[in-house]
Formats: C-alpha cells, structure tokens, sequence
C-alpha cells in the first residue's frame, strides 16, 4: 500500500507544480489566421498581409453578422517571421496558424526564390502544411482588398475555390504547402504553381497586376506559375495547365473542347471524368529518355455545330463514332503536351513532371552521376507522349428525337445539361 | 518477483516492443539519410547481424538455464568482476530508459507543446516507468499483448491514410550502390535491434525455456521486416529527399495527413500512441535495471533498486542542454556505438568464451 | 526498509485479535435436569429479551414435565402447535432419553444439544428447544419463521425478454432458485457461518466438474479467513476477498439475477450467497465481464456484438472524453476540424473560466444531482433531478457561466455512464475520470495518456482469484475472443472461457450448426 500511496502522491504533487499550463491558451485568445501573403517591401525588407477571421457563434446571438469579414493586417520585418512577429504591434491577439488556408507569394518573392522565406512556415510545427500556396502577378495586396459577395467568409472562400476548380474546371494547378515543400526539396523537381488573381466584375476579366481593386471584386484562378528551382521563371495559361494537369494525371474533371471527327468545324465539348498518368524514364545512351502515359475516360458533353448544315447524324448510338472521337481527343491532348514539354525544356528549363525525381528514385546510381547536370539533361531530353482516352458514354442519350427526314436544321442542337 | 512466468508468444512481442517502438521514429530518417534508395538493404543487414547477435546471447544464456546474467557473471569472472558486468547491465538498461524518456519527452513537447518546460513530462514520464516496473514483468508482458496490436492498428491505418499521396515508383526497392552509405545507415538500425541484448535478463522467466530460441529470434527478425516495411512505406509517401530532412519523419506524414479535407493533423494522436507503446519498452528496460542491480547485490527484491532509479533516471534524462546534444553525444555516441555493442556483442562473447573454457578445462 | 519503518511505527496487533472479536467466553455448563433451572439459565444468558417465551407444560399423559424454549419473534409458532405439542400430549410413554425422543417426533431435522451455551445459541438462529424434565439434554428443533418477500424481478437488473425472478433475502430460497434451474448432482452448496456477531450463513455456490477445485478452495479459505463482527451484504464479503483491497476496480462480480449466476456456474465460475442480502457475488471476474448482460445471448448476435462494442466505446467514453474535451481546447485546437474549433472559439469567448474549471464544476454537479436524485423521497427523485440538470444546465449557460458544449459533453459522459450493465465497474470509471481531467489540464494529451497508461498498468496487474483481470486481452487468448467483444453464434462456442481454468472445457457437442437436415 505504501507504493501506491508513495506514487499517486507524488503524481499529485506534481500535478500541483504544473498547475501553471505554460502553454494553455484558450481559443478565445486566438486570431485565427485564414490567408497569409508575403511580399517584398522597401529596403530589402519582407512585407506579410494576414487576413484572420472572427470566431463563430453557437449561440444565435440575433444580431447581423459583421458587415466586413475580411479582417485585414499586414507589417513589415528583417525576415518572415520577424514581420510576423511585429504583426503583434496592431494586432492584439496571438496568430493562431493551425488553420491557415492560403499561402500567398508575390511576383517579386516568387522570382527571387521562395524557400528562404518560406522556411518560417517549414519550421513552425504550427503552421498548417495543408494550406494552399498560389502566386499572384504583381504584388500580392490586391488579393486582400477584394470583397467577395457569393461566399463571404475568408476561412471558407479558399476551399470553396479550390473545391471547384477541382471538381469543375481543371486549369490550374493547385497544390498544398505540403506538397509544394516536397517538390521544392526534390532535385529533379520544379514546381507548378496555381496563379491566383482578382476577378473585376464590371470588366469581366482578371484584374491586371497593379491595378485598382474595384468594389465587389471577387479572387479568380488564372493559369499557373512555372518554377524552376525556387525561382518563378514563367506562367502557364489555363489551357497550358490544364495539359499539364493531364501531363501529371492529377486532373480530376476538366472540359476539352476538340474537333468533331466529321467536320473539323464542328467541336464536340469532353467532359473528362477519370485520367491518370504514368511516368517511366531512364537513362539511356547519355542522354535522359522519358514516356508519359495518359490514359483518359471521358464522356461526351455537347456538341456544336458551327458547320452551315447539319453534317454530322445523331450519332449516339454508333460505337464508331465514340472510337473516332476518341481518337480526336487523344490527338488534341498529345499534341497540346508536347507543345508544353518543349515549352519547358527551351522557354522555361524546367523540369515540370519530375522526371528527373523518377530517375532519381529508379537509378539512383545514374542520378549520382549526372545530377550536377541535370539541366542540361532535361534541355536534350527525349519525352514520349503517349495518350489513350476512352469516351465512356454521352451525358444524355438523345439531345432531341431523332430525325424522320432530312429536314434543315439550325446549328443548335447542344444537349441540354 | 523471481515466481513470474511470461509466454514464449509475449516474449516475442515484448521484443519486437523493445526493438521498434523508439526505432519507428528514429531509424528511417537517418537510415534514408545514409543509403538513400538501398534503405532497405541496410535494414536488412542490420536485421541479419542482430540475428547473429541474438543467436549469440541465447548460446550464452543456453549455458546457464535457469539464471540471468547478472547471477552467471559472477560465476564465470569471479565475484567483482562479475559484479561489475552485473552493473554494466544494470546501467546500460537505466542509460537507455533515461536516454529514451528524453527523447520521447522532447519530441512531444517540440511538436504539440512547445513553450512547456520539459521536466513535468519527465517527471510523469518516470513514475510511469517505476510504477510500471515496480508491478513487475507479468503485467508489462499484458501491457504489452494489448500494446503490440495496438501500435501496428496506429501504423497501418496511418499509411493506410497517406496511400493517396504516394507514388509507387519512390517505393520499389532498389539497389544504389554506395557501401559507405549502407555501413553508415546499417549501424544505428543494428544498434536499435541490438537492445535485444535484454533475453540475457528475461530468459529464465519463459515459462517453456525450450521455445527460448525460436521467440528471441522471431521477435528480432520480425522486427527488421516491420522496420523495412516501414521505411519504404515513408519512401512511398514522402520521396527520399524530403524523408531524409526530418528527423522524424513519421510525425511528419502523420501532421500532414488530410482525411476527406475534414480531419486533419493527426500528430498529437500518433504522438500519443508512439509514447503509450514506449512506456512498455522502456518499463521493461526499467524492470531489466531493477532486476540486474538487485541480483548483483544479492538483494532479493527488485524494489529498492527502483526507488532509486526514480531519482536517477530524472537526473540523467534531463543533463543533455538540447535535442541536437541529446541526438548526436548521449544516443549516438554513448547508446549505440558504446552501450549496446557493449552489452549486446562483446560482453556476451567475453563470457561465452569464459564458459566455454571453464567448462572444456573443468 | 520503508516497510520495516512502516512496521514499526504502525505494530499489528495480531495476538489481541481474536478476544476482541469473539463474545465472552463464558463456562460452559451442561444443561441441568430441572427445567425450571435450566429456562432461568437461559433467561440469565440471554438478558431476559422480552420476545424470549418458555412454555411450560404436561405431557406424556401427565407423567412428565416438559418446556419449550423458542423466541416469539422468530419462530412458526403454529407449526410448533401442530407438530411438536400435538404429538407430545399423544405420547403416553416417556422414551429412555431425548435421542429416542427425537427419533419418534415428526419433525425433520431435531438435534439433541447438551449445554447452555449451545442451547442459547440455537434459540438465537431462530429454533425451539424442548426440554424434558429430568433430561440433562435439549432438542433442537428447526421452527424458524423468516420474514420473507415474496420472489420478483430485480429493478435494477432489468432486461426485456428473460426469466422474470430474482434473488431475495433467505439464502435457502436462493439456493432453491439456483437449483430449479441446475437440476444437478454435481451442484454444490457450502455453506459457512461468518460475522462473529451477526452470525450469517455464507453459500458458496459451484458446479462440480466444472468450476477449478483450486479456485473453489481459494474461495472457501479466503472466506474463512474473515474475521468480523459483521457481514451485512455483499459488498462486505467481497471486500473482504478481493486480491487487490485498494484497487478502485470490482474484483468481484454483484447481480440479483438466478440466471445470470446460473449462466456463471455453468462457465466454471463460482457464486457466494449471503443470508440476508439478495444479491449474489460472482467471483472470479475479468474486466470484460461487465461489459456483458444476459442480453447478449437472448438477442441476436449481431445486435449483442454491436450492443458490446457501444458499451465498450461508452466505458471510454465516460473515461477520456472530458479529459480529451479538456486537453483538445487547451492545447490541441488544431486537431478539431476548423468549423467545430471555431464555434468552440465563439462559446468561449463569453465564459470567464478556463475550460478544466467549468469542466470540473459540472461533472460534480451532476454526481450531486445523481446522488441527490438517489436520495430524494421516492417520486420527487426522478422530477428533482431532472429540474435540476435543466435548470442549472440552462441557467448557467445562459448566465455565460459555463459554455454550452461542455454541457453536452457533461449530459453525455453521464448517460454513457449509466450503459455499462456491471454497475459497481462504472462507477469506478466514474470515479477516476476526475484525475484525468485534472492531468489533461496541466499537460494536454500527454497527460491524457499517462493518466491512461496508469490505469492501464494497474488493470493489468489486478487478478480476481487468481484469473487475471484483463483476460482474454491481456494476456491474450485469442480462443476466447468470440465472446469477448463480440458475441459468436450459440453453436460456434462449444468451449467454455479458458481464462476461467473451468476443470471441463466442452460444453456442447460437435455437430450443433443449427439448419435443415442435410440430405446425402
């Protein structure tokens, strides 16, 4: 009895001491940070924009919900987390970082290389490496003077965006802090990074760099940035990224627009459902020889007929028509890939599908060899682009009933959807 | 104290306790780091010689059915050299208890608490331990039946989580040739599976002596496979380079994991769970010192040694200034290149050699 | 050494034991010819208690004298009418001696008694003593009359569809209950007299051939081992036998269920009737036994599978939810999903408190509203309780007082409480969720878990009768495991528990699987 008497006496003890709770911190001391923007200031300094977002309420206070949900701040310091620490001279809460949602870079911080600045947020067990990294043309201020109307708060918005760039558009690469610390540390990899910029409702386009935020503006994916290194060195379009995304096989939905196999003119809209993507190199006699599998199921969205007359027949039920239509994207996907795997090898110099991260994990003692000139390499590369695509299934069987007699048709018989 | 019983099948997972709970967070890193791609093959080296090793300490321990080797030392090198052996036992198990408290204790308040002061998780840390040891080896052996299934359920649900971001080409193994790198990656993995050396303390508590050998040597091997699965499966996942970054890099797929885009940040839980299962390594370690320290003095209970392990072990864990310290001189350095070839190679070799000869001569 | 200290300052005094348990020793005298000497004899032991009758009389056709001894308050008074003085007044000859007096009066069960002290002590369990005059000797003669309710089902121990009994406070009609249903040779009933006061009859309980003789012989020295005054209820014996006296944990399994005991029998376990209690002990127990109930095997297996493992998941819950809640917002916010934390966030910022307090607070309210509900005159209790836990729940809530999910993390640790079937097991996780709390406060999740490894330990180490406590888990035997958490089919569990070390495993025949006769 003694020994239980001995121990559980001094647990009690010691839980007396450790009363403190040096690190207890309630959530209500918390500033819950949702985006965090970095940039360049004058004099060599490093300038942060922080938006944090307002706890929510359980209980149904009655009372409107706060007119402006972006709480915007920013400061200044000698290095990323200096500035974060002297966001704390406005701010009279402590950052609170596990739900972080965006990382923003600048232009300027992108093209002079990112992971010094971004090694605060490596470090920082706190921070969430799940947070979503985008690069803004220009400095990255207009991003956080926006005022979004459809899904007004910040902790949500990011997600919400990417949810659906995701699931309905697929032209721009977007990817988690994680992952982008993960081709960041890879030699034989250069990221691609999704762009994000300021739609301009009254314009109706994407604001240019440096210009003024209008009201009710709204954030807009735009393309992707190119890295080589940690160094921005160009853009991708949406079209461009979203082979890309193809390229990688980390396309979930996207929509091809490709020639209808009777009529060029005619385009037939692909509504990619499933693709994926496989990457082998090796190499061989000096130099570096790589092959890209896509492999692509898709359905057949719309079509539209811009062909005076109707050319093609309600074609739904011939399988040879799925098989040419097949082909046609295959050919339009190949294509659109090798334009984007020379782009990176002359324009850019980068290697874009990690080619070289595959050699270095398959040939380990090949990579030792050649890893100093790996650039090189890849500018002499030989990349095979190969593509099957399948086209499953119409979305509808029939757009309209079928025709009896070859009565004139206007050019607008698009499925519904 | 010396009435209790342990099955062979508890005896095989209290060594593969032993030999992995610490490891899982430690070896890959520095293995990957080392031998790059041929990981593999250096664990399965390590794991090789650790079975040569082990098959080592159990002709040892076949000499002497019946007694631990703190009893036989004394007969084999005279009683103060034998005595001495005794307490090298006793103080390389209270090393690796302290050793690994501190690094537990540190990890843990380096990734979910970092502005608390470390003692108040030692402190919790060794009364754990005592209480544990002081219990005795039956009850760590349960512990240790619910533990084993328990830490392998943690382990494969987590990478069954992280599957989605791997890529299979990271994984498959393959041969990088740099025998420098392999050597270099072999060793700490060889000396995490050398603290097998423990059977030397626990062999005569079997309670079917003869199935000694068969579970020494399925709880060493099965370890080095569990360690390979796991390195490749942080390959899988992580890619060389980034792996090779962390020191741990297992806590860092599991903070970094993001289920249906709802739960993420599993690190507290995985935390959590590496430091339950080590509490039953490290009681047994503890258990082990106690054990050895009362049987070279010839006290007959195990529990005086242990009330003065609970002012002991404080005292060493919390001597290293920083983790880099704690790392490179007293796990490093003191543990694996000094304590446990020591204890796990050498010194059974040196009175296997002893008892052989006495034996031919007497 | 520490104990050696111990010792010294806190000598036991084992040699002056024994005198101050047992009553005084008197001298023991025979019991004298003339019966008017020996009633006074009697009236002098036993203080001249009012309810103490001796009636005196004639008979043997007026040849001799005769008294009978009996409490009025104690004894079947007309049934000592009908059989006893009856058939004396009868007898027209006086037999040789009370031995052959005895053999000829109908009445099952007579014991010729030769001293005063042993005369006294039958008259005090309740018997009547005839004395005849000239006779050094007295029969005992078992009238014993015992206030009895009549046999109902348990409210405590209520399931929906089984046998409606329950044990009541006579040890013989529970004995009676155990073997209606075990109708049995090998059915064994020990009886033992304990409480050197109170004088209770203790049963043990056991299926020969099946229940481990070790076992059964530990029960028996274990239970004349005690030594006290008093044996008033179960709790008492089992506190009294349990291995580990300071374990917060049962050793020993209570239930007022005949079948429930009978189900244990059958597994080789070992029961403990107490006259005067209708609530049997089950001993040896594990952990997991109280996590089962007669249920399980009425219903279906899959329902009693899945109605364990939420009795398993409330166990835990009733045991780290509060720590974790606790833990979780203190120092682990970023565990939760981000909308959860930020509504946690939002109800925080009204409460004055840090979270272990308000956490602390309202779980003791709810043990005084559980108690206070426990004590309160019968229909009020239920009303009161649940006035109370809407209205303080409610009030302080809206008062900002407390926030409102620690309410229903509070509501909820209750009601789990109240799921597991072994009432004595929750309560001591009931018991020891307050430690928790207070280490997940000082020290998050890692508090949590030592806290938990604690008790794990502990639980580990405990053994009920020498049955190890957490078996079949730890340690494990994976051939038990089919009635452990889950619950296989009837016809799958032809072997009894082996953690039990029952003398005879099988307990069904080979070919049980149930279905349609196969056609070959």
């Amino acid at each position: 009895m003694v020994k239980r008497i001995l121990v559980f006496s001094l647990l009690l003890f010691q839980l007396i001491l450790t009363g403190g709770c040096w690190n207890r911190l309630e959530p209500e001391h918390y500033a819950w940070l949702s985006w965090l923007g970095l940039d360049k200031a004058e004099g060599g300094k490093v300038k942060i924009m922080t938006v944090v977002s307002p706890p929510l309420s359980p209980v149904p206070t009655g009372a409107a919900p706060p007119e402006d949900l972006m709480l915007t701040s920013s400061a200044t310091g000698d290095t990323v987390f200096d500035a974060v620490r002297n966001i704390n001279a406005h701010l009279p809460k402590r950052l609170f970082w596990p739900y972080l949602q965006a990382v923003v870079l600048s232009e300027d911080i992108a093209r002079s290389g990112v992971e010094q600045h971004l090694d605060a947020l490596f470090r920082n067990v706190r921070v969430r490496k799940n947070a979503w990294v985008f690069i803004t043309r220009g400095p990255v201020d207009s991003v956080f003077k926006i005022d979004p109307q459809i899904e007004r708060s910040p902790a949500a918005l990011i997600d919400a965006l990417v949810k659906a760039e995701q699931d309905f558009l697929g032209k721009s690469r977007v990817l988690r802090l994680k992952e982008f610390q993960r081709e960041l540390a890879s030699p034989g990899f250069d990221p691609v990074v999704s762009v994000l910029g300021v739609w301009d409702p009254k314009e109706e386009k994407v604001l240019p760099p440096g210009a003024k935020v209008p009201k009710k503006a709204e954030l807009a994916l735009d393309g992707s940035a190119v890295f080589q290194g940690d160094k921005l060195v160009g853009w991708l379009s949406p079209a461009e990224s979203q082979a890309y995304l193809l390229g990688k096989g980390e396309m979930k939905t996207g929509l091809i627009a490709v020639p209808h196999p009777d009529n060029p003119q005619n385009l037939a809209g692909i509504e990619i459902i499933r693709s994926s993507s496989k990457l082998r190199a090796e190499i061989a006699g000096g130099r570096a020889v790589a092959k890209i599998e896509v492999k692509i199921s898709a359905n057949l969205g719309d079509q539209r007929f811009n062909a005076p007359g109707r050319e093609a027949e309600d074609t739904d039920e011939d399988p040879d028509f799925y098989l040419k239509l097949g082909e046609q994207l295959e050919r339009k996907v190949k294509s659109d890939l090798e334009k984007l795997a020379a782009k990176s090898q002359t324009t850019f110099d980068a290697d874009i599908f990690g080619i070289g991260d595959y050699i270095a994990n398959r040939y380990p003692n090949d990579w030792e060899q050649i890893q100093s000139n790996w650039r090189d390499y890849y500018k002499q590369a030989a990349i095979e682009i190969e593509v099957k695509a399948n086209i499953a299934a119409a979305n509808i069987m029939r757009s309209h009933p079928p025709r009896t007699d070859n009565q004139e048709q206007s050019g607008s018989a698009a499925g519904e959807e | 104290m010396n009435g209790e019983r342990i099955s062979s099948r508890q005896l095989t997972w209290l060594l593969i306790i032993i030999n992995i709970s610490t490891s899982t967070a430690l070896v890959p890193g520095i293995v990957i780091f080392y031998a790059r791609q041929s990981a593999w093959l250096a664990i399965l080296l390590a794991a090789a010689a650790a079975a040569a090793g082990v098959v080592l300490n159990l002709t040892l321990a076949g000499q002497f059915p019946g007694q631990t080797v703190a009893q036989y030392a004394q007969g084999l090198l005279g009683t103060w050299l034998g005595r001495l052996a005794g307490f090298f036992y006793s103080l390389t198990c209270l090393y690796l208890v302290a050793v690994c408290i501190r690094t537990i204790t540190q990890v843990i308040k380096l990734s979910i608490m970092p502005e608390t002061p470390l003692w108040p998780f030692v402190t919790g840390f060794v009364l754990l331990t005592v209480y544990s040891a002081w219990l005795g080896l039956e009850p760590l052996a349960r512990a240790g039946d619910i533990m084993f299934p328990f830490a392998l359920l943690v382990l494969t649900s987590l990478f069954l989580l992280a599957l989605p971001e791997g890529k299979l080409y990271r994984a498959l193994p393959v041969l990088q040739f740099n025998p420098a790198g392999i050597v270099k990656g072999a060793f700490p993995s060889f000396a995490c599976l050398g603290e097998s050396f423990v059977i030397l303390l626990l062999a005569p508590a079997l309670n079917k002596p003869a199935e000694l050998k068969s579970a020494s040597l399925k709880g060493s091997l099965l370890s080095g496979l569990i360690l390979v699965v796991l390195t490749q499966t942080l390959l899988f996942v992580q890619g060389t380079y980034r792996t090779s970054a962390y020191l741990f890099p297992i806590l860092r797929t599991a903070g970094e994991l993001n289920v249906l885009d709802v739960f993420e940040r599993f690190a507290p839980f995985v935390l959590t769970a590496w430091f339950t299962v080590n509490s039953v390594k490290i009681g047994v370690l503890a258990y082990c010192f106690a054990l050895s320290a009362s049987q070279t003095i010839g006290l007959k209970s195990c529990r005086p040694a242990l009330l003065a392990a609970l002012v002991a072990i404080p005292l060493l864990s919390l001597a290293p200034r920083s983790l880099a310290e704690s790392l490179t001189v007293w796990v490093d350095l003191i543990a694996f290149k000094i304590l446990i070839p020591t204890a796990f190679l050498f010194l059974p070799a040196l009175l296997l050699l002893i008892a052989k000869v006495k034996k031919h001569h007497g | 050494m520490v104990k050696a200290l111990f010792q010294k300052l806190f000598p036991r005094n084992n040699s002056g034991r024994k005198q101050v348990l047992g009553s005084k020793q008197k001298s023991d005298r025979p019991i004298p010819a003339s019966i008017e000497q020996a009633a006074n004899e009697v009236q002098s032991v036993m203080g001249n208690s009012a309810d103490l009758m001796v009636h005196r009389f004639q008979a043997f056709a007026g040849k001799s004298e005769c008294a009978v001894v009996y409490l009025k308050s104690f004894t079947d008074i007309e049934e000592l009418n009908k059989s006893v003085l009856a058939p004396l007044q009868r007898f027209t000859s006086l037999p040789k001696d009370m031995e052959s007096l005895g053999k000829i009066l109908p009445q099952a069960g007579t014991r010729v008694i030769a001293s005063i002290q042993a005369l006294s002590k039958a008259i005090a369990w309740g018997d009547t003593v005839l004395l005849v005059s000239g006779f050094k000797s007295g029969l005992e003669i078992p009238l014993k009359k015992y206030q009895q309710r009549p046999v109902e089902e348990p409210d405590n121990e209520k399931i929906v569809r089984g046998p409606r009994d329950g044990f009541v406070e006579s040890i013989w009609s529970n004995a009676g209950l155990l073997r209606q249903r075990i109708k049995n040779p090998d059915f064994r009933l020990e009886v033992l007299t304990l409480g050197t006061r109170t004088s209770v009859e203790v049963g043990i309980v056991y299926v020969e051939g099946i229940a481990n003789r070790q076992i059964v012989s530990e029960v028996r020295q274990r239970l004349e081992r005690i030594e006290v005054d008093r044996l008033l209820s179960s709790g008492y014996v089992g506190e009294f036998t349990t291995d580990s006296p300071w374990s917060p944990f049962p050793t020993s399994q209570f239930t007022e269920r005949p079948d429930h005991v009978t189900a244990a029998l059958l597994d080789g376990r070992i029961g403990i009737l107490i006259d005067g209690t209708p609530i049997v002990t089950i001993v040896p127990v594990v952990f997991w036994d109280f996590l089962k109930s007669p249920d399980d095997y009425i219903e279906s297996p899959y329902f009693a599978t899945l109605v364990r493992l939420i009795r398993l998941l409330a166990h835990l819950v009733t045991l780290l939810l509060p720590g974790a809640y606790v833990a979780v917002t203190t120092f682990h916010l970023e565990m939760l999903p981000q909308t959860l934390a930020m509504i946690i966030a939002g109800a925080r910022t009204r409460t004055p408190f840090p979270v272990a307090i308000e956490m602390l607070t309202m779980e003791l309210t709810v043990e005084i509203l559980r108690e206070a509900g426990l004590r309160m005159p019968g229909s009020f209790g239920q009303t009161m309780s649940i006035v109370g836990a809407l209205v303080i729940g409610e009030a302080s809530v809206t008062a900002g007082l407390i926030e409102p999910i620690i309410v229903v993390i509070v509501a909820f640790t209750t009601l789990a409480s109240f799921i597991v079937p072994g009432y004595n097991a929750a309560i001591a996780i009931r018991l020891l969720r307050f430690p928790l709390v207070l280490l997940s406060a000082a020290m998050g999740i890692f508090g949590l878990a030592l806290g938990a490894m604690f008790y794990l330990y502990h639980l580990v180490s405990l053994r009920s009768f020498g049955v190890p406590y957490f078996a079949p888990v730890a340690p494990l035997f994976l051939k038990d495991m089919g009635d452990t958490f889950i619950r296989l089919p009837w016809y799958l569990q032809s072997r009894r528990p082996t953690y039990y070390r029952a003398e005879d495993e099988i307990r069904e025949g080979r070919d049980n699987r149930p279905g349609p006769e196969k056609e070959s």
